[in-house]
């Protein structure tokens, strides 16, 4: 009996133990805990959405992404192509 | 960015056919195929007549702004002296490929929601590898985007006033980098780097009067190493006559990179934790919806952060207790 519950008790650190070691444990020493990080205002909200979701100038270029349809209205309106092709993220190439 | 130049976007938009295409994307005509392999198959522009011809010698790439406007003013002239010598621009398209889609088809009832992330600041020591060093604080700041689809089911219930579990999921699930190369480990690369259902550790969000609160946080260690990333949520949801018109959320806080792993090119990430923020906001008119790409980029559709998906977690998979 009291080898049982030693054992049970041993389980116990042992999970205790685990749990301390978890990957949420070592992430929380590295980044902020959530009652240290800053709400996000409202104010801040405005000026973040605004910056990430705004289209740069270029993103106005009325792009084609077919070839077919790029090559059809190039040959109707007499004009050439600007071909843009990028390897990986489109938004990645600066 | 070169092309971010008001006289170059108007020449573009106004004297050419501006098309822009990926590397790895599939041609579904033959046609199509045989005008891509006219180019000289590397990134960059390429000026071309819609015969497949280049009008410059070489692709233009690594030019400044001034250099990138040269360029092409220089292209214009040259189809011009052709269209005055006598030269008509003609195309005979291939056949069979009429009934082809070229353009993305929400679901129907669906909304599109854009995704961007931006790392919003870092020590510039840490920007090492010399294969990006002619624009790592470009690549460092440029924002990342990818697309998502909020089904039918969750429009409606976000119409109401309801903030399903599987919305919940989906912003959290998606709070990786875009830009599969160069940067932050946790990317839309493959299923690997992405966030796994039990990498969420915390996920707290709740939708009152159109307010949406909450906070999140996410934690990966695997053969490469570990990392995390820790956020405040804020958003808001409205609807008119039962439509949904706005979900604009924002998720602020600091991610860590602890991964050893690198691409073809290494990656420069911060050192330590640094702040970053994502930006998710409904795609509803016609003309940005037009720029959705029709068809996958990648091998792997399903990874291809170009192309909008819906959640791709199983809900079952996220540990119970996690989510409130």
């Amino acid at each position: 009996m009291f080898d049982c519950k030693r054992k049970v008790a041993a389980m116990l650190a042992l999970v205790a133990g685990l749990l301390n070691m978890s990957p949420s444990g070592l992430a929380q020493e590295k980044t902020k805990p959530e009652n240290q990080r800053d709400k996000l205002s409202v104010a801040e909200f405005e000026k973040l959405h605004k910056e990430l979701t705004r289209h740069e100038l270029w993103y106005s270029i009325p792009w084609k992404t077919s070839i077919r349809e790029a090559r059809e209205l190039a040959v109707k309106e007499k004009k050439p192509i600007a071909f843009w092709y990028v390897q990986g993220n489109v938004l990645s190439l600066c | 960015m070169a092309l971010n130049d008001p006289e170059t976007v108007e020449l573009l938009s106004t004297k050419f056919v501006p098309l822009a295409q990926n590397k790895h994307e599939r041609r579904p005509f033959k046609d199509d195929a045989e005008f891509y392999e006219k180019t000289l198959r590397n990134d960059g522009f390429y000026a071309m007549t819609p015969e497949g011809e280049m009008l410059l010698p070489d692709r233009v790439m690594g030019f400044t702004k001034d250099g990138l406007r040269r360029k092409f003013q220089e292209a214009l002239a040259e189809f011009d002296k052709r269209l005055k010598a006598g030269y008509v621009p003609s195309y005979t398209p291939s056949a069979g490929g009429k009934s082809t889609p070229t353009r993305y088809r929400p679901p129907a009832g669906a909304a599109i929601v854009m995704m961007r992330n931006k790392v919003l600041g870092y020590d510039p020591k840490d920007l090492t590898l010399p294969a990006y060093r002619y624009f790592a604080k470009e690549f460092m700041e440029q924002t990342g985007q990818m697309y998502l689809v909020l089904p039918k089911g969750d429009v409606a219930a976000l119409a109401q006033g309801k903030l399903p579990l599987s919305v919940k999921l989906l912003i959290a699930s998606s709070l990786i980098d875009p830009a599969i190369e160069g940067r932050w480990y946790i990317s839309a690369l493959n299923a690997t780097q992405r966030w796994a259902p039990d990498d969420l550790k915390d996920l707290r969000m709740n939708l009152k009067q159109g307010r949406l609160t909450g906070s999140v946080r996410l934690y990966k260690k695997d053969g490469n190493g570990e990392g995390s990333y820790a956020g405040e949520i804020l958003g808001f949801v409205k609807a008119s006559k039962g439509k949904l018109t706005r979900f604009d959320v924002v998720v602020k806080g600091e991610a860590l990179d602890k991964f050893e792993w690198r691409d073809t090119q290494g990656r420069n990430v911060p050192k330590g934790p640094f702040p970053m923020a994502f930006a998710f906001t409904l795609i509803d008119k016609d003309e940005d919806l037009a720029k959705i790409p029709y068809q996958a980029m990648y091998e792997n559709a399903a990874a291809d952060p170009n192309l909008p998906h819906e959640l791709q977690w199983d809900v079952n998979k996220v540990p119970r207790g996690i989510v409130k």
